[in-house]
């Protein structure tokens, strides 16, 4: 069948029977703090419709006229079961009491259809979500959780890196609380920052970006934390081998509560001794360090019954040493991120919401090498102001969004020292950069039918690199631009398109495209994503990464037997992808970036599965992958095109989740994928005494596959006042040594004519069993 | 269901044996020269030709005695005087056999240039020899075991464009060894005075084995070298992959630099060097 055809055939079974029935509209309230409950289903008396709120609480539904009847739920709240009388259009707040009896309830059903959520283009992930899946070490993670969906690769041990369908990690844009989080790991991947104690709920997009999210290319990660005044006190603790965490919910008065989280690891005193006595039985081995810790708070205030103001601050810091022994070689990383906003929302009218927040992130980063006296490290920092207002209005078959955003970003991507003995080494002005942003952005999510639905959206940005800004010429003269001027700009336009249609009640199509633009790069530096990968800003020579994404898929329920699965088509394209020419020793120059990147093209293409079983003691998903990621630099492997370094062929994961008894649960995670593509020496010469590798076609080469199984088993005390549970898990259950990095060591001697080559492969968690306990006061 | 999962595992199925086709990629091994020479000041030049070999896990001493080019024709050339270097066993340097002068010998200030003929193919470089910097003072530092610590002090020329490179070997040693980290720009420490903690290098990236300090009562002879941009750039490079190449921090997919033109790689470097001889104490 032609596609014109089918299209038209989809649009004509749209419009069908809408005689009869009315329009209801609803908001969707807590009772206690009048704040809005997103993700609450609604039904129909007689089940035939249903529905979810959104993050404003809003619903709409299309009811027989006469007397009705609804179901409203959520698993925070008691069930609401107003009758109505409808003669026309209505529009009508619901109030949720909130249910006391649920922190007792560790059930979280599998509630939000797979039909709400990836029809509007998101992965749905909530608190409960997270404990689904075994933990590493006892510590649920949220970036681990978003790993095991269709379309995202990990990066292979030790990454911390999201790859999107084929993109850089650099492309995902990571929002906390509104926030820009720039580096939104921990160290090796293993644990995000975000606590999972401090979010609520996560909204994980990766195709058909809605226009209000800009700046990136790939994926969006939206985290929120509980907005929603505190009504009780509430404290939390939790102890495992690695970590320790505290969590206090403090309400101070009926409308206002703040509450804080905060993390430390003692990895340094529990988990790093073992593996390095363990690694240390040759002459290459390395030793290790590493510990983290971080903090949140946020406060909510109601200030009306229309008024609610959230606060929220994140602060983290990451501490990492590696050591070379042979060479007495110290490396050492520390970064820390911070993000602060405060979010306005006001409830204009029934239909009117605005929201209005103000947001600060800002990261730092140094990377050190010591060798005796001489020492020499890069360091790099970033800050952004941000300024957001939207308001959404709800009309009858429409759903309105428009807004604009204003940020500033100040970066210094490679500021250099190093000192030998008692001479510090004179690198001159550090390269420091400032941009502005200003868009405006619009769509409207349209529902011509009740099969049918239509979003679209139009960002539209004005970018631009400004003064104060120094550069050195090719003469060794300065050149000096004040704040006033204007070095580089761009206009660009992002347009967001989905269709939606609904084959049957339990059966949709969808279609999304999205056009984005990034101005901001993340520049690849090491061999396997440490946070050295600096960012820096678009500036002459340095292009904005553009990109096109079109994906295609159907998406079925089947409520009754409690599964739901989806195949997703996807294929994308991008320009002006970068890959950096230098390794981080040249960073301790203080170059210019633009001189030492590589600009090209990048494509990507694949099917992702995904089914998930919801009902029942045993409940789980299966998510596979089938995917190619490719890119092509005129400058590398003469023009050809390569892999990219996190091309995932196949990506499969399994997760399973096994309720033994109220008290008991097991759960299971398997994780198989391709291995990363890297460059591998073809030949080598002799040359001053040493054998030197020369290395082959660009990313030619693969690692070997990933794959690692983690079990976990939990279990429940329930005494009274306070709760608590124990929980057992194993990590790499049968000890696969999952290479992060190969090398090429080569021993003998030449005077004696015997030399061989081996290949060495640095893998870093064997398997490690690991014991949480955790209690929780109320 | 079970249509629909059918329908999922014909489409899997297909789109796997789509996935499975390989590409023809082009052959890995390009067959190239390898060229290593010097020219010191108040010395005739030096030249080593050998061969890249592929990458097997392991040679033995057949293929070392092979990767030599014997019947090469070398020219060095000042500009004014030209001279055919002469093929010599040499005991001192891998693979034992080399090419040098008999006339003409390098002075400061001097340019020259390289040309190496073999098989049809040709391979040439220059190179320069810079203005001698001498050490201000060699010392030893106390370090437990009976062991001692080289430190060095130089001053700067600020009006000149400075690279250097350090050596030390024990006196009864055939060749001098580049320390850890043995080059220097003056780039960051232009008309300065910088003091060195010297630490010894391993001879070669075939061992790891070196012991950073000298003992007590060793008899060490210091050499530090004025070279020029090209050759600071290759022994800068060769000591990134030496000690790098294994950091996963780091990592290095980099190919050295070279000054040499045509199908080869390597070194032609002139050399304005200094020797100490000193007593560790």
């Amino acid at each position: 069948m032609s596609k014109p055809f089918l299209v038209l055939l989809l649009l004509l079974l749209g419009f069908n029977g809408l005689a009869q029935k009315v329009l209801l509209e609803g908001i969707v309230l807590a009772d206690s703090s009048r704040k809005a409950i997103s993700g609450a289903r609604v039904y129909s008396k007689s089940g035939q419709e249903q529905t979810l709120t959104d993050q404003n609480g809003y619903f709409k539904m299309l009811l027989d006229k006469g007397k009705t009847g609804l179901r409203i739920s959520h698993m925070s709240y008691v069930e609401l079961r107003p009758e109505l009388l409808l003669r026309k259009d209505h529009h009508q707040t619901f109030y949720l009491k909130t249910n006391t009896q649920f922190l007792n309830e560790v059930q979280i059903s599998a509630e939000r259809g797979i039909l709400k959520s990836n029809l509007n283009n998101y992965h749905l992930l909530k608190a409960g979500d997270l404990e689904k899946a075994p933990a590493f070490l006892g510590v649920h993670d949220l970036i681990k959780t978003i790993q095991t969906l269709p379309g995202i690769g990990n990066g292979g041990e030790g990454n911390a890196g999201l790859f999107v369908r084929g993109s850089s990690s650099g492309q995902n844009l990571v929002l906390f609380n509104h926030s820009v989080v720039y580096n939104p790991s921990h160290l090796l991947g293993f644990f995000s920052v975000f606590n999972s104690n401090a979010v609520e709920q996560v909204r994980f997009y990766k195709s058909g970006i809605p226009s209000e999210y800009g700046g990136r290319l790939s994926a969006v990660i939206d985290i929120k934390s509980n907005s929603e005044v505190a009504d009780s006190l509430r404290l939390e603790a939790e102890l495992s081998v690695l970590a320790a965490s505290l969590n206090l919910k403090v309400p101070i008065t009926k409308n206002w509560s703040f509450s804080t989280a905060m993390r430390k690891t003692f990895m340094n005193h529990s988990v790093w001794p073992i593996v390095n006595r363990l690694g240390n039985r040759d002459e290459s081995s390395n030793r290790m360090s590493y510990d983290f810790y971080d903090l949140n708070f946020s406060s909510a205030l109601s200030l009306t019954k229309k008024d609610r103001l959230f606060a929220s601050l994140y602060m983290g810091g990451d501490d990492f040493g590696f050591d070379i022994r042979r060479f007495q070689i110290n490396n050492g990383m520390d970064w820390q991120n911070s993000a602060a906003s405060i979010n306005w929302n006001r409830m204009v009218s029934n239909q009117v919401v605005l929201d209005n927040t103000l947001s600060y992130s800002g990261y730092r980063f140094k990377f050190g090498m010591q060798q005796e006296g001489f020492k020499a490290g890069v360091q790099s920092a970033i800050r952004d102001f941000t300024y957001q207002s939207a308001i959404q209005v709800y009309l009858e078959q429409h759903q309105l969004k428009a807004g604009i955003n204003l940020s500033q970003h100040k970066f210094k991507p490679n500021t250099p020292f190093a000192r030998n003995g008692l001479t510090d080494f004179d690198y001159g002005i550090p390269n420091t950069y400032f941009a502005d942003e200003a868009a405006l952005f619009l769509s409207d999510d349209y529902r011509f039918s009740e099969r049918l639905s239509i979003y679209a959206g139009l960002r539209l940005t004005y970018y631009r690199h400004t003064g104060p800004y120094r550069i050195t010429n090719k003469d060794g003269g300065i050149s000096y631009f004040p704040r006033s001027k204007t070095l580089n700009d761009e206009l660009f336009l992002e347009p967001s398109f989905t269709a939606r249609y609904h084959l049957n009640k339990q059966t949709a199509l969808k279609f999304a495209y999205s056009r984005n633009v990034q101005t901001i790069h993340l520049i690849p530096v090491t061999a396997s994503n440490f946070p050295s990968d600096f960012w820096m800003p678009s500036i002459s020579g340095v292009p904005p990464e553009k990109g096109n994404q079109y994906s295609f898929g159907i998406f079925k329920e089947w409520a009754d037997a409690g599964y739901e699965g989806y195949i997703d088509l996807y294929a994308r394209d991008a320009e002006n992808a970068i890959e950096f020419s230098g390794g981080i020793m040249n960073l301790f120059d203080n170059l210019k970036i633009e001189d030492h990147i590589y600009l090209g093209k990048g494509k990507s293409y694949g099917a992702e599965f995904f089914l998930k079983k919801k009902k029942g003691k045993f409940t789980g998903y299966l998510s596979y992958t089938l995917s190619r990621s490719e890119r092509t630099f005129a400058e590398i492997n003469e023009g050809r095109a390569f892999p990219f370094k996190y091309d995932r062929t196949h990506d499969l994961s399994l997760v399973s989740d096994y309720r033994l008894s109220p008290r008991w649960n097991l759960s299971a995670l398997f994780t198989l994928a391709t291995g990363n593509a890297y460059t591998k020496p073809v030949s080598r010469y002799l040359i001053a005494g040493n054998v030197v590798n020369e290395y082959g076609a660009y990313n030619d080469s693969r690692m070997p596959l990933y794959h690692r199984l983690d079990l976990s088993a939990g279990y429940q005390f329930n005494t009274g006042k306070y709760k608590s549970s124990l929980s057992l898990s194993v990590y790499n259950v049968y000890n696969k040594k999952n290479p992060m990095f190969n090398y090429y060591m080569a021993r003998g001697s030449l005077s004696s004519g015997r030399v061989s080559v081996q290949e060495k492969s640095i893998a870093l968690l064997p398997i490690l069993p690991a014991i949480n306990y955790k209690v929780v006061f109320k | 269901m079970m249509n629909f999962c059918k329908n999922v595992f014909i489409i899997l199925l297909v789109i796997m044996a789509y996935s499975c086709k390989k590409e023809d990629k082009p052959a890995p091994y390009k067959p190239r020269f390898v060229v290593e020479g010097w020219i010191e000041k108040d010395d005739y030049p030096y030249v080593i030709v050998t061969h890249n070999l592929p990458f097997f896990t392991a040679i033995d001493s057949a293929q070392l005695a092979e990767v030599v080019i014997r019947y090469a024709k070398v020219t060095v050339s000042d500009g004014t005087e030209t001279e055919v270097l002469t093929g010599v066993t040499d005991k001192r340097y891998f693979p034992y056999f080399l090419y040098r002068g008999t006339s003409l010998k390098g002075a400061t200030g001097g340019n020259y240039k390289l040309t190496v003929e073999y098989a049809g193919n040709t391979l040439e470089a220059e190179t320069s020899i810079p203005k001698v910097t001498p050490l201000e003072s060699v010392w030893f530092v106390s370090k437990p075991e009976n062991k001692v610590q080289l430190n060095v002090r130089f001053k700067d020329e600020a009006a000149d464009k400075n690279y250097y490179r350090l050596y030390t070997k024990l006196e009864k040693a055939k060749v001098f060894t580049p320390t850890l980290l043995s080059n220097q720009n003056d780039q960051y420490f232009n008309g300065k005075e910088l003091q060195l903690q010297v630490n010894r290098g391993p001879e070669n990236n075939l061992t790891s084995k070196h012991d950073p300090y000298f003992m007590k009562g060793d008899t060490v002879m210091v050499k530090f070298s004025g070279i020029p941009q090209s050759g600071f750039e290759f022994w800068n490079s060769l000591q990134d992959e030496v000690l790098n190449g294994s950091n996963p921090l780091v990592g290095s997919t980099k190919a050295l630099k070279t000054n040499i033109k045509g199908p080869g790689v390597g070194i032609w470097c002139g050399y304005a060097s200094t020797i100490y001889r000193v007593i560790a104490q």
